[in-house]
C-alpha cells in the first residue's frame, strides 16, 4: 500500500516535472524578432495594423506560405502562381488568371506592394476590407485554389515543418485560419517599391529625359476646355505618392456593364462600372490592363484615354475632359507611356528578400 | 502655540481645498467631438442617387464633396480665444468621414467658432509626402491636390446636371492661395463634457448666396483659374453654407 502511494506520487510528481520543463522550453524558445520596415523617403510613414506587428518569424512563415502549393485544392498552386514578383507580382501577362482547373477566372490578377497604403479595401471591387481578410480568399475560391481552409489548416498540421514555423511566428504550434491569414499580411506589407527613376528624380538623384518631363507634365496637368490647354488629368485618380487614391472608379471602359464591379459588393446602381484605382508604379511590367485585361499595352491604355472613352450612368466627373477627347498626338501619348515607364522599380522587382525562402 | 499649528494645518488644509475647486471650475478641459451633416435644403444629401434643385433651378445630383479645415478657433465669453493650430481636417460625407475631434477644450460659454476651408499658403505649397500615410493631408487619404506649385485642392465638388434625360457632369475644384476662405460663426453655446458640436453644411446655399448661380451657364469644369471669376464666387458663397446647430449630448 505505502509503496503504491509513493510510486502514484512520484509518477504525478515526475509528470510535473516533465510538463513544467517542456513549457518552460517552448517559453523560452517564443522570442519573435521585430521586424523594421525601411522606407525610402519618396514614401510616407504608414499606419501597420497594431494587432499584427511585423516580425522577422511572421514574415518568413508568411513567406513560406505565399510559395506554398498546400494551399490549393489538388496541392498544384500557390498563391505566386498569379502574382510573380518580376510582374509586379501579377500574373504572367495574362489577362485573366487561370485556377487549379485550368478555367479563367473573371479578372486581371493585380499587383502586390506598398499594400499598407491601401485604405480602402482590396481586390477591383473592394469585397475584402482587409489584407488578412483578403488573403483567405483566393484559397477558396473555386476558379482559384478552390481548398477549404479546414483541409488547408490538416495538411499544414500534418507537415513537419509548418507547427514549429507558426510557434516562433505566434507562440502557439495551433494552427488555423486567422494565423494563416496575419502571416500572409504580414509577408505582403514586406513589399515595397519606392526606388523608381521617378522617386530618384523627385529627390535630385536622377534625371528625366525631354519626353519623360513632357509626360510628366501632361500626367498631372488638367485640360482645359476654354481656352484649350491639353493635360491627361491622371493625377486626380492615380493621385499621391502611390500613384492611386485608393478609390473605385468608372474610367469609361464600357457603356453597358457585364461586370460591376463594386455595384455588385455594394449592391448600389449607384455604384455599378465602378472599379478599384490601381497604383501605376511598376504598370510597365503589370499587363495586360484594366481588371478584365483587355489592353495588352499602354498604347491601347492610352488609345482608350485619349479618344476611347465611352460616356455611361457612374462615369467619374475627372472623365469629363476624357470623354471629350484629350486631343494628344502619337508624341505626346509616347510622352505619357515613357514617363508611366519611370515608375519601374527594378529593386522591388528583384529583391531576393521577396523571393521564396528556401532555408 | 498649540492653537497656532491647529490654525497653520486648518488654513492649509483650506488654502489647498479652495485651490483644488479653482482648477476645477477655470480649466476643466473635454475633448470636444464636432460633427459636419451635409444637406441639399433640409434634406441630408444622398450621393448619386438623389437630384435636387437649386435656387436658380438647375438640378443636380451630387457624388463627391469634400474639403480640407484648418486654423479652427473657438471664442469664449470672455473674449479668450483657444486655436487648433496644427490641427487639420479632410471632410468626406459620401464615405462618412464628417467628424473630429479637438482636445483639450475648457468647459464653458462661447460666443464664436471660426475656421478655414483650405490650409494656409505656407503649408499648401510644402511638401505633400512629408505627411505621415494616416495625416489628413496626406495624399494617400485624399487626391485633393494638384501639384506643388498649386498646392492643394480646397473644396471639391462633383457631381452631374440633368436637363431634358440628358446629364453632364460637373467638377468644381477650389483653391489656390487667393481662395482660402475664413468661415466665422457668431452664436453662443456652452461647452460641458460628452458634447457634440454640431455643424451644418447646406449645399443649396452655395448656388445662392450672395451669388445667385446658374451652373448651366458657367463652366461645367473648374480647378480655380480662366473660369470667369466663377470658383471666387462659390468660395464667396461658401461661408453662409455652414451654420452652427448647436451643441448636443453624447449618448455613448
Ligand atoms: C488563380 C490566380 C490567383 C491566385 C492563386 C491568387 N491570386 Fe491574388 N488575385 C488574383 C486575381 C485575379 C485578383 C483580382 C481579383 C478580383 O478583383 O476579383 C487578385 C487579387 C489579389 C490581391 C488584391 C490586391 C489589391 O490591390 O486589392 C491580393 C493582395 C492578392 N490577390 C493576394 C493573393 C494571395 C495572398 C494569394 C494566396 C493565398 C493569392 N492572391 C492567390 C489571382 C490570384
Ligand atoms: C476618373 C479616374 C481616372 C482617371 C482620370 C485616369 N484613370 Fe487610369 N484608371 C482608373 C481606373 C478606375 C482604372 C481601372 C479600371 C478598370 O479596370 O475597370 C484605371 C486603370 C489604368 C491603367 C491600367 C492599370 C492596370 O494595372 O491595369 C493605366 C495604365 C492607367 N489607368 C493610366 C492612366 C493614365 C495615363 C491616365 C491619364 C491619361 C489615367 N489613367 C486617368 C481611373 C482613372
Amino acid at each position: 500500500m505505502k509503496i503504491r502511494i509513493i510510486f502514484l506520487v512520484l509518477m504525478v510528481l515526475s509528470y510535473c516535472i516533465i510538463v513544467s520543463c517542456s513549457e518552460e522550453t517552448k517559453s523560452q524558445e517564443y522570442n519573435p524578432t521585430p521586424y523594421e520596415l525601411v522606407l525610402p523617403a519618396s514614401l510616407p510613414k504608414p499606419k501597420l495594423p497594431e494587432d499584427n506587428p511585423l516580425t522577422v518569424e511572421g514574415i518568413k512563415l508568411g513567406n513560406k506560405l505565399f510559395f506554398d502549393d498546400l494551399l490549393s485544392g489538388d496541392n498544384t498552386m500557390s498563391c505566386s502562381g498569379c502574382h510573380n514578383q518580376k510582374h509586379a507580382f501579377t500574373d504572367n501577362e495574362l489577362a485573366l488568371s487561370l485556377g487549379i482547373h485550368k478555367e479563367e477566372g473573371k479578372r486581371n490578377s493585380m499587383p502586390i506592394f506598398n499594400m499598407f497604403y491601401h485604405n480602402n479595401g482590396f481586390f477591383w471591387d473592394g469585397r475584402a476590407a482587409s489584407l488578412r481578410e483578403q488573403s483567405l480568399m483566393p484559397i477558396q475560391d473555386p476558379l482559384e485554389m478552390d481548398e477549404t481552409l479546414e483541409n488547408v489548416v490538416k495538411k499544414l498540421k500534418a507537415t513537419k515543418e509548418y507547427p514549429q514555423l507558426f510557434f516562433n511566428a505566434f507562440g502557439t504550434t495551433e494552427i488555423n485560419p486567422l494565423r494563416i491569414s496575419l502571416a500572409l499580411e504580414q509577408y505582403m506589407f514586406t513589399l515595397v517599391s519606392g526606388n523608381s527613376k521617378y522617386d530618384r528624380y523627385q529627390a535630385g538623384t536622377d534625371q528625366f529625359t525631354e519626353s519623360e518631363k513632357r509626360g510628366f507634365d501632361l500626367f498631372f496637368a488638367e485640360r482645359d476646355p476654354i481656352p484649350f490647354i491639353k493635360g491627361g488629368d491622371c493625377f486626380h485618380c492615380h493621385s499621391g505618392p502611390n500613384f492611386t487614391n485608393n478609390e473605385y472608379m468608372n474610367n469609361g471602359l464600357d457603356e453597358f456593364f457585364v461586370d460591376l464591379g463594386l455595384g455588385a459588393v455594394t449592391k448600389k446602381a449607384s455604384d455599378n462600372g465602378k472599379f478599384k484605382v490601381p497604383s501605376l508604379r511598376n504598370v510597365q511590367v503589370s499587363g495586360p490592363y484594366m481588371h478584365d485585361g483587355r489592353f495588352k499595352t499602354l498604347e491601347e491604355v492610352l488609345d482608350h484615354y485619349n479618344s476611347g472613352v465611352v460616356d455611361s450612368p457612374t462615369l467619374d466627373a475627372n472623365m469629363h475632359g476624357a470623354l471629350l477627347g484629350l486631343k494628344l498626338n502619337e508624341q505626346e501619348k509616347t510622352d505619357i507611356i515613357n514617363f508611366l515607364k519611370t515608375l519601374t522599380d527594378e529593386e522591388y522587382l528583384t529583391n531576393l528578400e521577396y523571393k521564396k525562402n528556401t532555408d | 502655540m498649540k492653537k497656532y499649528y491647529l490654525a497653520l494645518f486648518l488654513s492649509i488644509f483650506i488654502f489647498a481645498c479652495s485651490e483644488d475647486d479653482d482648477i476645477d471650475i477655470i480649466t476643466q478641459k473635454v475633448n470636444l467631438n464636432v460633427e459636419i451633416k451635409h444637406y441639399f435644403n433640409d434634406k441630408m444629401i444622398e450621393f448619386d442617387t438623389e437630384t435636387y434643385l437649386n435656387e436658380f433651378g438647375n438640378e443636380l445630383s451630387v457624388s463627391k464633396l469634400r474639403y480640407l479645415i484648418s486654423d479652427i478657433t473657438l471664442t469664449k465669453k470672455d473674449g479668450s480665444i483657444k486655436e487648433f493650430e496644427n490641427q487639420y481636417v479632410y471632410i468626406d460625407p459620401s464615405r462618412n468621414r464628417d467628424t473630429f475631434t479637438l482636445y483639450g477644450v475648457d468647459v464653458g460659454d462661447y460666443t464664436n467658432i471660426t475656421y478655414n476651408i483650405g490650409v494656409d499658403s505656407t503649408t499648401n505649397h510644402s511638401d505633400p509626402t512629408l505627411f505621415d500615410a494616416d495625416h489628413p493631408l496626406s495624399l494617400i487619404v485624399h487626391n485633393l491636390h494638384w501639384g506643388w506649385i498649386d498646392g492643394y485642392i480646397f473644396f471639391s465638388l462633383e457631381g452631374n446636371l440633368h436637363y431634358m434625360g440628358n446629364k453632364q457632369l460637373f467638377t468644381y475644384h477650389l483653391g489656390f492661395d487667393r481662395n482660402l476662405k475664413t468661415i466665422s460663426i457668431d452664436q453662443n453655446y456652452s461647452i460641458s463634457e460628452n458634447n457634440i458640436l454640431s455643424l451644418q453644411f447646406d449645399l443649396a446655399k452655395l448656388f445662392k448666396s450672395p451669388n445667385l448661380i446658374d451652373q448651366s451657364n458657367e463652366a461645367f469644369i473648374t480647378h480655380s483659374v480662366n473660369d470667369n471669376g466663377y470658383s471666387d464666387r462659390l468660395v464667396q458663397n461658401l461661408e453662409g453654407a455652414f451654420t452652427l446647430k448647436g451643441i448636443i449630448q453624447n449618448e455613448n
